[in-house]
């Protein structure tokens, strides 16, 4: 049940973009990440977290927009690239076990969106939030 | 309005752990993360490895056991440096982070130190996903634990160098399939080195410990 400190490290990262933009925050009305399949994130458990430490802070009601990115190979024997959708690290043509992992452990903050017509609240509210 | 950030979530984790990795490397020391399912044998490995090396190599253990002091004690009878991180009675913790590590690396005495071990929280999922600066991940199984871990955990197996097969004096008890274990292993990790032993008995101890020499040099 680690999603709580990757919901926890998601709200640090909207803030700390925001105070260095701004220098107050907006309220969060969506926010997007990309979650890689070799990532050990339950998109269901982070969604849960998102919504509950949200609460009370800028973020409440936000939208969670989670894109899970598949784990994509390419083999370095037979040069192709292919999805697996299983976690068996084998060329599934020519059975190599010399591959590259492309896509697939990501786990970023992407995109999020404010409104900026809300009232911003200031440094000092934040810390009482 | 739309804001483009595109940061890695765990970023300050990996930053905090990498200033570990330099602290440790400015010292000397060569670290490993060993990650298992609970009672798979990390301590009892422990336990049988101290006395074997200590001799030769200078070892500090963190101990990630959250809710007691238990391990940590079976680690200190060796009169070496031991660090405990305590959460709370109740083990809410699933992991250990880079800071959990960065917070107490300083209490050991990393000037006298050649070899740290971290024993992190037993779970095979949530330590996977933390990076802590170690120089290597170890993951440890055991016979009990049935041949089809590797397969449920992959992430776990996949990012470790060295897979610990704990328990062997179990196989016949248990008439466990071993040779699969490995095949599962092998699956989710074609580079992985695999090594079985006993910490109970001893058994299959000298390439693991001639691995610790080689590695900490």
């Amino acid at each position: 049940m680690h999603e709580m400190s990757i919901a926890m490290n998601i709200f640090r990262i909207v803030r700390e973009k925001l105070k260095k933009m701004y220098g107050k925050y907006y309220p969060v009305k969506k926010v997007a990440v990309n979650i890689g399949k070799m990532s050990t994130v339950v998109p269901a458990a982070l969604e849960f977290c998102f919504e509950m430490a949200g609460k009370d802070t800028i973020f409440e009601g936000a939208e969670l927009e989670i894109v899970e990115i598949p784990l994509k190979i390419h083999c370095e024997d037979c040069k192709e690239d292919m999805i697996l959708d299983e976690p068996f690290f084998f060329c599934r043509k020519c059975d190599s076990f010399n591959l590259k992992i492309l896509s697939g452990k990501e786990m970023n903050v992407d995109t999020f969106e404010i409104d900026e017509t809300a009232d911003p609240i200031t440094e000092e509210a934040m810390a009482w939030k | 309005m739309e804001i483009k950030v595109t940061e890695n979530i765990l970023s300050k984790n990996d930053q905090i752990a990498l200033e570990t990795t330099k602290l440790l490397a400015e010292k000397k020391i060569y670290c490993i993360n060993m990650m298992s399912s609970p009672g798979s044998g990390k301590t009892t490995i422990l336990e049988r490895t101290i006395p074997a090396i200590m001799d030769k190599i200078r070892v500090g253990v963190i101990e990630g056991d959250v809710a007691t002091h238990i391990d940590a004690e079976r680690i200190e009878k060796f009169g070496i440096p031991t660090v405990q991180i305590t959460t709370d009675k109740f083990g809410g913790a699933c992991h250990l982070s880079a800071k959990m590590i960065a917070d107490v690396i300083e209490k050991l005495p990393l000037d006298e130190l050649d070899f740290v071990v971290i024993e992190n929280v037993g779970n095979l999922i949530c330590p996977a996903g933390f990076k802590v600066g170690s120089n290597a991940d170890v993951v440890v199984q055991s016979l009990a634990e049935g041949v089809e871990k590797p397969l449920k955990y992959p992430v776990m197996f996949h990012k470790c160098e060295l897979a610990l097969i704990n328990k062997i004096d179990l196989e016949e008890a248990l008439e466990f399939d071993t040779d699969t274990l490995e095949e599962n292993i092998r699956k989710v990790n074609p580079k992985i080195r695999v090594m079985k032993l006993s910490a109970r008995t001893g058994e299959g101890f000298e390439q693991w410990i001639e691995w610790i020499k080689e590695k900490v040099g």
